[in-house]
């Protein structure tokens, strides 16, 4: 029951992302809204079939990655966009504590595999060490002046980042302990989807 | 039994013949017509394949597996077009209607000779929503891909996150389709509305352009 609470809360914040962003991409039509606008949509939708797949047939889906696709295809727009942010300022020396995110990801990645799919997880790991690394060189390097919400904004992502990876190695275990803290980095989790848009709103390019 | 491949070749024949008659765009719209029949063959194949390989019953191939592969055999050909011909947005567009058209009705076709169902409102309500839903994929994916590929290093995260996007959506369908009951109306209706909303906010896009131009042209 619990699960269902926090996917349908998920799906919630993500739909409310979801038409902001759209709103801002119709008004603007720059590819950093057609990015973040895209990025919730996958997770709105996967989201939605996840917990769609949850209530109709009692289990997650068992078969194929429907949900996981939606969620891989969100890590690479979110990569993109922190990417995209941290070539449009003025070229610095390498930073680096940009790497310690891919410090961070390779133990859990050994512990993802040991309990999950190889494949799958190798995509979001990766995925999900470059968006750390792009994030701490956007929080680090400095900016022009006027341009500190694009700080701001990494700061999101890489919060987004660790929340997510609190939740997958959450899952990994079976103790009454692992489950409150899936529940609580989850809902946290749910909240950082909002924390983006926010920190996104503003952004310059 | 009825051989989904004789139900392609009575279909698209009428097709064929059509391509030879004409030129220009109308053979371009009728070649993606084709293509999206195609498309629909190969993804009954490749879902029966894939659906046997996990060891999927109808249901969970129809909600997993079925949305991954039919979405990415429809990309398949509007890629081949966008690649090799760099079409202007507006025939990129059509393109895309097209091959969902020739997808969705090559899938009824198919629909009709594995399920015997008499009642021509089910039929019609059937054909529609599935329709409609494609419809939806493709207009999704046109729309995207249109913006995404403005920018080189956008192309490759924007194609898969609209791919992704459009299989999330269409397996949200099946499933709705699956769970039978109530959630089968809000399945029927669920294209529809998105469709609708994607042709009003496209609408209010035009008009809104066009008022930016007449200001424009007034200073």
């Amino acid at each position: 029951m619990i699960e269902i609470i926090e996917n349908a809360a998920q799906v919630l914040v993500a739909g409310v992302c979801l038409v902001l962003s759209f709103v801002r991409f119709f008004r603007q039509r720059d590819e950093a809204w057609t990015c973040l606008c895209a990025f919730y949509g996958c997770t709105f939708f996967a989201i939605c079939y996840w917990l769609g797949y949850l209530i109709v047939f009692g289990s997650t889906p068992r078969f194929f990655y429907v949900s996981e696709m939606g969620w891989a295809a969100s890590y690479l727009l979110i990569l993109v966009l922190v990417a995209t942010l941290d070539g449009q300022r003025a070229p610095e020396p390498p930073v680096a504590a940009a790497w310690i995110p891919i410090i961070i990801v390779i133990p859990q990645f050994v512990l993802y595999i040991t309990h999950g799919d190889i494949v799958l997880n190798v995509i979001d790991c990766s995925l999900m060490a470059a968006i750390g690394y792009f994030s701490v060189r956007g929080i680090l390097t400095p900016y022009k002046e006027g341009l500190a919400g694009n700080r701001a904004f990494h700061v999101s992502v890489l919060i987004w980042g660790l929340l997510q990876l609190a939740v997958w190695t959450a899952s990994c275990f079976s103790t009454p302990v692992s489950a409150v803290l899936y529940t609580v980095s989850d809902f946290l989790l749910t909240a950082s989807y909002a924390g983006i848009l926010a920190c996104a709103w503003r952004v310059r390019p | 039994m009825t051989y989904i491949e004789n139900i392609f070749v009575l279909l698209a024949a009428p097709v064929v013949a059509c391509l030879v008659l004409l030129s220009g765009r109308s053979r371009i719209m009728v070649s993606a017509l084709l293509s999206g029949m195609v498309a629909c063959l190969f993804s009954s194949y490749l879902s029966a394949f894939f659906a046997q390989w996990v060891g999927a019953d109808p249901v969970g191939a129809a909600v997993e597996v079925a949305p991954v592969v039919e979405e990415t055999l429809k990309l398949l050909p509007l890629l081949f077009f966008l690649l090799v011909f760099e079409p202007i947005p507006e025939i990129a567009e059509l393109v895309t209607v097209f091959i969902e058209v020739g997808f969705a009705t090559m899938e009824s076709g198919f629909y009709i000779a594995e399920f015997s169902v008499s009642s021509p409102l089910y039929l019609a309500l059937r054909g529609l929503s599935a329709a409609m839903m494609h419809l939806t994929c493709g207009v999704i994916m046109a729309y995207g891909l249109l913006h995404v590929w403005k920018r080189p290093w956008f192309k490759i995260a924007g194609t898969f996150g609209m791919l992704s996007l459009v299989i999330v959506y269409h397996g949200l369908y099946n499933l709705l389709i699956a769970a039978g009951s109530s959630a089968q109306v809000v399945a029927v209706f669920f294209p529809l509305v998105t469709l609708a909303t994607a042709v009003a906010l496209r609408r209010g896009r035009l008009r809104m352009e066009e008022h930016r131009s007449q200001d424009t042209t007034r200073k």
